[in-house]
C-alpha cells in the first residue's frame, strides 16, 4: 500500500510528465483498438456463417432458379434428421407475399416504389450485422412495446423511431444502413469456383445507385409469432448444406446427388457444390491476408509507443532518482522504490486504460463504431490487455535499469 | 552505542581503479555523546558516516550500533535502522523539493508505516522542536537555508532516534545560521541523542565534546 501512496504522490508532484505519458499510453490503446475493430468488422460478414461452416457440407448456388420453402422442406425430409438446411434469405418482393403476411405495401416505408423485405434465416441473422449510419442494429426479440425491431436501407421515408402499425404487428425502424453497405448473400452472378470465399457472397449495396431499391430487414419469427403463421416465401438460391454427422464418403455423395435433383434438369450436371473445407479455407486465408495488411501497421504504432513511453518512463525515473535516494535516507530498500517506480507506472496505465475504454465507449455511443467500420468486441479487450502488458514490459525494463546502475549514496553524491 | 573494528572501505572493490576511502578504522561512540569528525576534503568523513548510517557497505571489518552486527545484515533490517535507529542530516538538506514542510518530515513515517493521524502529530511535534511549526505547509523550495537545515534536521528526528548524523550541516549556512544549528544539534543532545558531526569548520568541532580527525581514510587523532 505504501508503494501505491508514495506512487501517488509522485503522480500528483509530476502531473505535466505523466499526463504526457498517460495520454500517450492512451492514444496507443485507441489506435490499437480501432485496428482490431477494423480487423473485427472484416470478420463481421464472416461471423453469421461460421458455425454452419464448422460442420461437414456444400454451399449451392441454384444460380437463377428461385426456390420456394416447399421444395427446401421436401429436401430436408429427402436428406434426412441429421441434415441441416440454411438459407441466406426469403424475400418479399411481390405486393401478393405483403398482403399475404399482413404487410400491406402501404402501411411500409416507401423508397417512391416498393421496399423489399428481406428475412434471412433466423440462425444467421442472429449473428448478422451490417453497418449503420444512425440508430443501432435490430434485436431479435421485441422490444417493451411489442414492436419488432427492424433496419432499413437509407434512400427511404423511414427514420429511426418510426413506427409501422400493420396487421402483421408494428414495426418499428431502429437502425439505418449506411450507404455503402451489402446485399445478404443472394448467389446471384456468382461464380464458384476453386477461390470462392465467404465474403465473395456479399455484393456491395449502395440504394442510390442500386436498381433493386431499397431493402428492409428484421426477424421472420417475429411476424410469425404475431399471425400464428407459418412464413412461406421464395428463397434466394444460395442455400448450405450441413450434413451433420457422415458415415462415408458414399452417403455425401448420395447427398450431393439428391442436391442436384433441386435443378432443373438440363442444369443438374453444371451444377457445382462448394465444399465447406474449401471455403473455409479460403475465407481464413483471405482473413490471414487482411490481418497482414494491417499487423505491421499496428506493431508500428505499439513499437512507436512503448519507445516513446519507455524513454519518458526512463526520464521520470533519472528525475525521481534524488528523491529515491531520499526515501532510501528515510528508512526504505532501494526495491522499494523500483516498486514504487512501477506502482507509478501502474497508475499511468491504469488511467490510459480509463481514457481508452472511456474513448471506446463515446465511439459506440456515438455510433462512430460503425461509421469508422469497426466492430468492438471480446478481441479487443484481450488486444488491449496484451499491449498494455507488452508496453509495461517494456517501459519498466530502462528505468529498472537506471536505477539498478546506481547506489542511493552515488544518487545523493550526485547532487551534493 | 557505535562499535566499529578495523573498518575498511574501498570504492570500486576489486576493480582496477579501486579506491580505499576508509582504511582499518576503529572507534567508539558512547550513547549520548557528541562527536565531531573532522577532516580535510577526501579524507573519508563522509564516507565513514555514509557507513555508520547505514547508507553505503564496506567490505572488511565490524560495524556494530547497540550491539547489533550490521555487517552482511539484509536490506529490510538495514532499511529499519535507518528509519528507526538513526536520523540523517546532510548538507544540501535532502528534501524533496516538490513537497511541502510537513511532507518532508512525514516522510520517515511513511516508511515506519505509521498512521496518518500520528503521523502528523509526530510530524507537527518535530517542528515545534527546531521552532518551525509554522512553516509546515509552506514549499520547501520556497525557505532559506536555515529553514530547510530546520526542516532536515526535524525529519532526522521525528522518529525519535538513538543517533543522529549530520554530514556539513553548517556547510552552506551563514555564521549566525550555523550558531542556530549547532544550538539546535546541543540542545538535541542534552535531550540524550547521540550527535555525530562531520565537519571541516573547527569552530563548529569546537563546540563538541570529543573530536575525532581522519586522514586519508585513518584516524589519526581522537580525543
Amino acid at each position: 500500500m505504501i508503494h501505491i501512496n508514495m506512487a501517488y504522490r509522485i503522480f500528483t508532484k509530476k502531473f505535466f510528465f505523466h499526463l504526457i505519458l498517460i495520454l500517450e499510453l492512451a492514444l496507443t490503446l485507441v489506435l490499437v483498438n480501432v485496428f482490431v475493430g477494423i480487423y473485427g468488422n472484416s470478420y463481421t460478414l464472416y461471423r453469421p456463417y461460421e458455425n454452419i461452416l464448422k460442420n461437414s457440407g456444400v454451399a449451392v448456388n441454384y444460380d437463377g432458379n428461385l426456390l420456394f420453402d416447399g421444395k427446401i422442406k421436401a429436401l430436408k425430409e429427402e436428406l434426412g434428421e441429421d441434415t441441416d438446411i440454411y438459407y441466406s434469405q426469403d424475400v418479399m418482393f411481390i405486393e401478393e407475399d405483403y398482403e399475404k403476411y399482413g404487410l400491406p405495401v402501404s402501411s411500409l416505408p416507401h423508397d417512391g416504389g416498393m421496399v423489399e423485405i428481406i428475412l434471412p434465416d433466423t440462425r444467421i441473422l442472429s449473428e448478422l450485422k451490417l453497418p449503420l449510419s444512425e440508430g443501432r442494429w435490430l434485436s431479435m426479440e421485441k422490444d417493451n412495446d411489442g414492436c419488432i425491431e427492424a433496419v432499413i436501407t437509407g434512400g427511404t421515408d423511414a427514420e429511426v423511431g418510426n413506427i409501422y402499425d400493420t396487421p402483421a404487428g408494428k414495426i418499428k425502424i431502429v437502425g439505418i444502413l449506411s450507404d455503402d453497405t451489402y446485399e445478404l448473400p443472394t448467389g446471384y452472378s456468382l461464380s464458384f469456383g476453386e477461390d470462392l470465399k465467404l465474403t465473395d457472397f456479399y455484393e456491395p449495396f449502395n440504394p442510390n445507385v442500386n436498381l433493386r431499391g431499397s431493402y428492409m430487414i428484421f426477424n421472420r419469427e417475429l411476424i410469425e409469432d404475431n399471425t400464428g403463421e407459418e412464413v412461406y416465401l421464395v428463397t434466394t438460391p444460395l442455400i448450405f448444406i450441413s450434413y451433420g454427422q457422415l458415415t462415408s464418403s458414399e452417403e455425401a455423395s448420395a447427398i450431393e446427388t439428391t442436391v442436384k435433383i433441386l435443378s432443373p434438369e438440363e442444369e443438374q450436371e453444371d451444377l457445382i457444390l462448394a465444399d465447406f473445407s474449401q471455403l473455409r479455407k479460403n475465407t481464413d486465408e483471405y482473413m490471414t491476408e487482411f490481418m497482414m495488411e494491417l499487423l505491421p501497421i499496428a506493431v508500428a504504432v505499439i513499437i512507436i509507443a512503448a519507445i516513446g513511453i519507455a524513454g519518458t518512463s526512463a526520464i521520470l525515473a533519472l528525475r525521481n532518482l534524488r528523491n529515491f535516494s531520499i526515501f532510501y535516507l528515510c528508512g526504505s530498500k532501494w526495491s522499494d522504490c523500483i516498486k514504487i517506480m512501477l506502482a507509478d507506472i501502474g497508475i499511468v496505465t491504469a488511467a490510459a486504460l480509463v481514457l481508452n475504454t472511456a474513448a471506446i465507449f463515446t465511439l459506440t455511443a456515438l455510433n462512430m463504431e460503425s461509421l469508422i467500420g469497426m466492430d468492438i468486441g471480446i478481441m479487443n479487450v484481450l488486444v488491449t490487455l496484451g499491449t498494455v502488458a507488452a508496453i509495461l514490459i517494456i517501459s519498466v525494463i530502462l528505468p529498472i535499469n537506471v536505477l539498478k546502475s546506481k547506489t542511493p549514496v552515488e544518487c545523493l553524491r550526485e547532487e551534493n | 552505542m557505535i562499535q566499529i573494528q578495523s573498518l575498511s572501505k574501498t570504492y570500486n572493490y576489486k576493480k582496477p581503479n579501486a579506491f580505499k576511502a576508509l582504511d582499518n578504522i576503529s572507534l567508539e561512540i558512547k550513547d549520548g555523546e557528541l562527536v565531531a569528525i573532522i577532516g580535510r576534503s577526501g579524507a573519508g568523513k563522509s564516507t565513514l558516516l555514509h557507513i555508520i548510517g547505514c547508507i553505503d557497505t564496506f567490505e572488511e571489518g565490524s560495524y556494530k550500533i547497540d550491539g547489533e552486527d550490521i555487517h552482511n545484515i539484509g536490506d529490510k533490517k538495514l532499511a529499519v535502522i535507518r528509519n528507526q535507529k538513526v536520523g540523517i542530516v546532510m548538507q544540501d538538506f535532502a528534501l524533496i523539493e516538490d513537497y511541502n514542510v510537513l511532507e518532508n518530515v512525514k516522510l520517515p513515517l511513511y516508511f515506519a508505516h505509521k498512521k496518518s493521524k500520528g503521523a502528523e502529530k509526530a510530524a507537527r511535534e518535530a517542528l515545534e522542536k527546531v521552532g518551525i511549526s509554522d512553516l509546515a505547509q509552506k514549499s520547501v523550495n520556497k525557505l532559506s537555508g536555515g529553514q530547510k537545515q530546520r526542516v532536515a534536521i526535524a525529519r532526522a528526528i521525528v522518529n525519535d532516534p538513538s543517533f543522529i548524523l549530520a554530514d556539513e550541516p553548517t556547510g552552506a549556512l551563514d555564521t549566525k545560521t550555523s550558531s542556530e544549528i549547532m544550538a539546535l544539534f546541543k540542545k538535541l543532545n542534552s535531550d540524550g541523542k547521540t550527535v555525530i558531526i562531520i565537519t571541516h569548520d573547527l569552530s563548529i568541532a569546537d563546540q563538541c565534546k570529543r573530536k575525532i580527525e581522519i586522514s586519508d581514510g585513518r584516524i589519526t587523532a581522537s580525543a
